[in-house]
């Protein structure tokens, strides 16, 4: 559950995503979209179809030391690298005065951008105390302080303070060894207007079996909440066939 | 979401990692397949 006093341990992750759906929605083939009232005028309505190809490259390096046998202190840095390819194609759907007729629009210019950033994200601060030893096991309290170090403005961070306190269970039954985790974190209100943070509480549980005498196989089932933070909702479709038969994403 | 991973202990005090990550609901921004690799070293 510790190192034990005196280890130190350093080590790096890479892990690569590339997004493909937002609340079950496809990102990249316009199935989203979205509805804008008054506009460009009042009365007026546009649909805006999105189309988003984001990906994220998060290098994460952590050391850790075992300031006695039952606590250890650690720091995780992530470097991450984010890139964004989106496109808005409008189409004016309702004029105030009715000339357009239902089942019709008036498409506008496509807009594209494109972009990328890459720097350090949130740093995360941990400390952990092995408060119950067992042979091939135990329990732990966590605390991780994040702090808001990664630039919000270009995705790289939540401008959020976090502090999280995690309890870490552990034991083992021949060549399985079984764990659950599960913590609660505490997010303070981000700098970034843009950013929208609240609380997070999430569990972990899941086993390690050993395989050979050099591999270890691991299964896990991670579930995270936050809480109090805007979904997407299906709205009404608009009028017009032009916009299709399902719902539109909307807030 | 779910993951698989692997702990290769690739001599002495190495230990190279590997997963994959995978969806489980439709909720939030999702990718299909996450994967990760890593090491670590202790002394």
């Amino acid at each position: 559950m510790t190192m034990g006093a005196g280890t130190f341990n350093v080590g790096s992750t890479y892990q690569r995503s590339t997004y493909d759906r937002v609340e079950g929605r496809n990102l990249r083939n316009g199935e989203i979209r979205f509805l804008v009232p008054d506009t460009p005028a009042p009365g007026d309505q546009v649909s805006a179809e999105v189309s988003i190809d984001l990906t994220t490259d998060i290098f994460v390096w952590f050391m850790s030391f075992g300031l006695t046998d039952r606590i250890d202190v650690s720091t995780a840095v992530p470097l991450i690298r984010v890139a964004m390819d989106a496109s808005m194609t409008p189409t004016l759907v309702r004029r105030a005065d009715g000339s357009i007729p239902p089942g019709q629009g008036v498409p506008l210019p496509v807009e594209s951008r494109t972009g990328s950033a890459s720097g350090v994200g949130d740093i995360v601060l941990r400390t952990k105390y092995n408060f119950l030893k067992r042979p091939g096991g135990g329990a732990s309290a966590v605390f991780d302080v994040r702090l808001p170090t990664g630039e919000s403005d270009n995705l790289l961070g939540t401008a959020a303070p976090g502090g999280k306190l995690l309890f870490v269970a552990s034991t083992t039954l021949g060549r399985v060894a079984p764990h659950v985790n599960a913590g609660y974190t505490i997010v303070g209100k981000s700098a970034n207007p843009g950013i929208e943070t609240d609380d997070e509480y999430g569990y972990v549980a899941g086993l390690e079996v050993v395989a050979t005498r050099r591999v270890t196989l691991a299964l896990d089932f991670i579930a995270r909440t936050i809480t109090n933070v805007g979904r997407l909702r299906l709205g009404a479709p608009p009028a017009g066939p032009q916009n299709g038969p399902d719902g539109v994403p909307i807030n | 979401m779910g993951s698989v991973g692997l702990k290769w202990h690739a001599g002495r005090t190495w230990l190279l990692t590997s997963g994959v990550f995978f969806p489980l609901g439709d909720a939030g921004l999702i990718d299909q397949l996450t994967w990760s690799v890593g090491f670590d070293w202790t002394r």
